[in-house]
């Protein structure tokens, strides 16, 4: 599925390398999660991973079924299967949440050439993946994340990624500012989409979001490097350990 | 007459042309009005950059020429110009003007209910009458009698409608007056006389056009009177030549408890100003509204002057543009509280998206106020399209392009979604999407 090989990767301003030689496989069907100390550059790999302007790849190629995605731009990222759940997901004014939902899954259809979904088709998909998530018909009328609290901000960027059904869905610190009810309801809609042809990369800073998304692998990140790799038991031990092991002495 | 000008001054071209076309019409048919008016004009001249209310919008450098007063086209040119009427979905009663001219034969003032009269000033000067006689005028003393675009349209107008809504009547359906060209290289002055009685409600909606690559020069002048307790919504979409200009001026009063919503869509012109004198009495409410979109060499410029006089009136101002290549788009906004205007809330906002590295947008909001108890507020904001939104879109698959797009919708949104009627609005949408559908099209 996805196979990111000597990947270096600086910020595009400063010339301060952040990866620093990462490699990391990621099988069809596996769920990932990485963990480390703040500063360790989880949040750079998954910008990184997804196209966001503002860094620089020097080196490595990260395939995803066997293509280099680097070279491309954010969209057709996307349309490949690339989906980024964001930290902090944006607010966009007068983009109706729904207007926003069909634009995007159309032109990933277009991009892939498939016909675009039939609007019956499409209120159908989103009524289904709304419910389950429990997101409010209002919450689809109104323009995308704006005034949504943060709960409704992650459950938004779980809907989308339910409608877009992508490949290779990377959370990026999904739990954060997610109380406990809310952290259920995120992570039985990414449950919901655990499939054998789909892959996640959970990033997160507690092992409290791993014992909702149970993942197959743990990788410890730090300094731009994956340093460690286990079992879900890895997550545990870092509970208890904390990364001073790991301690990275930059902030990314 | 003579034209008095500054002595330390050579006259430019234009304001050459002016004159002699002046001369032309005045004798031909003399008339005291229209002379006051030129020599108002004439006396100062074309506005430059050291006249505050035209200092980023130097006409004295920008207007290269003043074309010739167009002449009343046939019948046949009249009709041929007449392209797809944008407004045709709502139904309106129809006043048609080619070139400035009323054309009675492409007209339809029918159905717009008891108490609406429609006459032309054209038609009452045929037979002795005058503009004074017919009703509005701008007010003696105010921003908008001294302007020297105003002071063009009172000199040089050929024709214009007198509307008159009687007190306590309601308008059936809305009236579109339609403003074309035939697309040779004029001018074209329009100056419309508007009254609506007591208690009465009414509907405008106005539109302009002309063909791409003419030279034309539309003035309008639009002089209202919204009596106590009216309602009077308007609506300008302006879509001229990107050779072009287009001077557009509003002067209102609006009275006690009346309420003007007015709604203004620039598309076109190479140079474009368009003008918002308002007085606003007791408790009167003024919405006004404009979507600017600017591509080329162009300059629009949106240029407010409101003036609470009587207490507890509401004003809301919001202007946004979208512009793009090397265009420019200009926003100047003044409230002025008079002493008496208590308890007057007013907010302006005029916001600019640029969308290309060379485009410029200029906004000078400005409030005067000489009370003591009023809540009035002000913002201007000039930004770029948001990398941080663009790249969200972008990530769900959206193409840069079509990124774009939705977001100089969503900017304009704020604007197009104030519109109350709904047809209105997607007419105006529509425009707006036609022109972001469009941008790539170099003019």
């Amino acid at each position: 599925m996805l196979e990111i090989k000597n990947l270096h990767a600086e910020i595009e301003n400063e010339g301060r390398e952040i990866l620093r030689g990462l490699d990391l496989q990621v099988k069809p069907g596996e769920v990932h999660a990485i963990m480390g100390p703040n500063g360790a550059g989880k949040s750079t790999l998954s910008h990184v991973l997804a196209g966001k302007p503002g860094y620089r790849v020097t080196e490595g190629a990260a395939l995803l079924d066997g293509v280099d995605i680097l070279d491309m731009d954010p969209a057709l990222r996307a349309a490949n299967g690339v989906f980024l759940a964001f930290q902090y997901p944006v607010e966009i004014p007068g983009v109706a949440n729904m207007t926003f939902l069909k634009a995007a899954l159309n032109a990933q259809r277009k991009a892939r050439g498939e016909e675009e979904i039939s609007t019956p088709d499409f209120m159908r998909l989103v009524r289904t993946e709304a419910g389950k998530l429990k997101i409010t018909q209002d919450m689809l009328k109104r323009p995308v994340n704006v005034g949504f609290s943060g709960g409704e901000k992650k459950r938004n960027e779980i809907l989308q990624m339910a409608i877009l059904q992508p490949k290779l869905c990377i959370l990026d610190e999904t739990d954060s500012g997610l109380d406990i009810d809310a952290l259920k309801v995120v992570s039985e809609g990414v449950n919901a989409l655990r499939a054998p042809n789909r892959s996640f990369i959970v990033i997160t800073h507690y092992q409290r979001l791993l014992d909702h998304i149970r993942p197959d692998v743990v990788h410890v990140l730090s300094k731009g490097r994956i340093v460690k790799t286990g079992g879900p038991e890895l997550a545990l031990e870092l509970e208890a350990k904390g990364y001073a092991d790991y301690a990275s002495e930059e902030a990314a | 007459m003579n034209l008095v000008l500054a002595p330390d001054r050579r006259r430019t071209k234009a304001e050459e042309a002016l004159e002699a076309a002046f001369r032309r019409i005045d004798a031909e048919l003399p008339d005291l009005d229209r002379e006051t008016a030129f020599a108002r004009f004439a006396a100062q001249g074309l506005p430059h950059r050291r006249v505050e209310a035209y200092h980023f919008t130097d006409l004295r450098s920008m207007l290269a020429s003043a074309p010739e007063p167009a002449p009343r086209p046939t019948l046949d040119a009249a009709r041929a110009a007449l392209g797809a009427d944008v407004f045709a979905a709502l139904n309106p009663a129809r006043a048609v003007f080619v070139d400035g001219w009323f054309v009675a034969e492409l007209s339809d003032l029918t159905g717009l209910g008891d108490g609406v009269t429609v006459s032309t000033l054209a038609a009452a000067m045929a037979v002795g009458g005058t503009v004074a006689g017919l009703g509005a005028r701008v007010a003696p003393g105010t921003a908008a009698e001294t302007d020297p675009l105003v002071s063009l349209v009172c000199a040089f107008f050929s024709d214009g409608l007198a509307l008159r809504v009687a007190d306590g009547a309601k308008m059936a359906r809305p009236l579109e007056i339609r403003h074309v060209s035939t697309g040779v290289s004029a001018s074209a002055f329009v100056r419309h006389l508007v009254e609506v009685g007591e208690g009465a409600s009414a509907s405008v909606l106005e539109s302009h056009e002309s063909p791409e690559g003419s030279i034309v020069h539309a003035h309008t002048l639009v002089e209202m009177t919204v009596a106590a307790k009216a309602k009077l919504t308007w609506v300008d979409r302006q879509r001229e030549s990107h050779d072009g200009a287009r001077f557009s001026t509003l002067a209102v009063s609006i009275g006690d408890h009346a309420a003007l919503d007015h709604t203004v869509a620039t598309l076109g012109a190479k140079i474009a100003r368009t003008q918002v004198f308002a007085t606003l009495g007791a408790h009167a409410d003024l919405q006004t509204r404009g979507a600017t979109l600017a591509k080329g060499r162009t300059h629009a410029d949106a240029t407010l002057v409101v003036e609470h006089v009587g207490p507890g009136a509401t004003s809301r101002e919001l202007y946004k543009s979208a512009v793009d290549d090397e265009a420019t788009s200009v926003f100047q906004g003044r409230i002025t509280v008079q002493p008496a205007a208590q308890q007057t809330d007013g907010r302006m906002g005029a916001h600019a998206v640029l969308l290309s590295d060379r485009a410029e947008a200029k906004a000078k909001p400005e409030l005067e106020i000489f009370a003591d108890d009023v809540a009035c507020a002000h913002g201007a904001t000039v930004a770029e399209i948001d990398e941080t939104l663009k790249f969200y879109l972008m990530s769900r698959g959206i193409p840069a392009d079509e990124t774009e797009r939705l977001l100089i919708h969503a900017f304009l949104g704020e604007v197009t979604d104030a519109i109350a009627d709904e047809g209105v609005r997607s007419v105006i949408e529509g425009e707006i999407d036609g022109w972001i559908d469009g941008r790539g099209n170099r003019p």
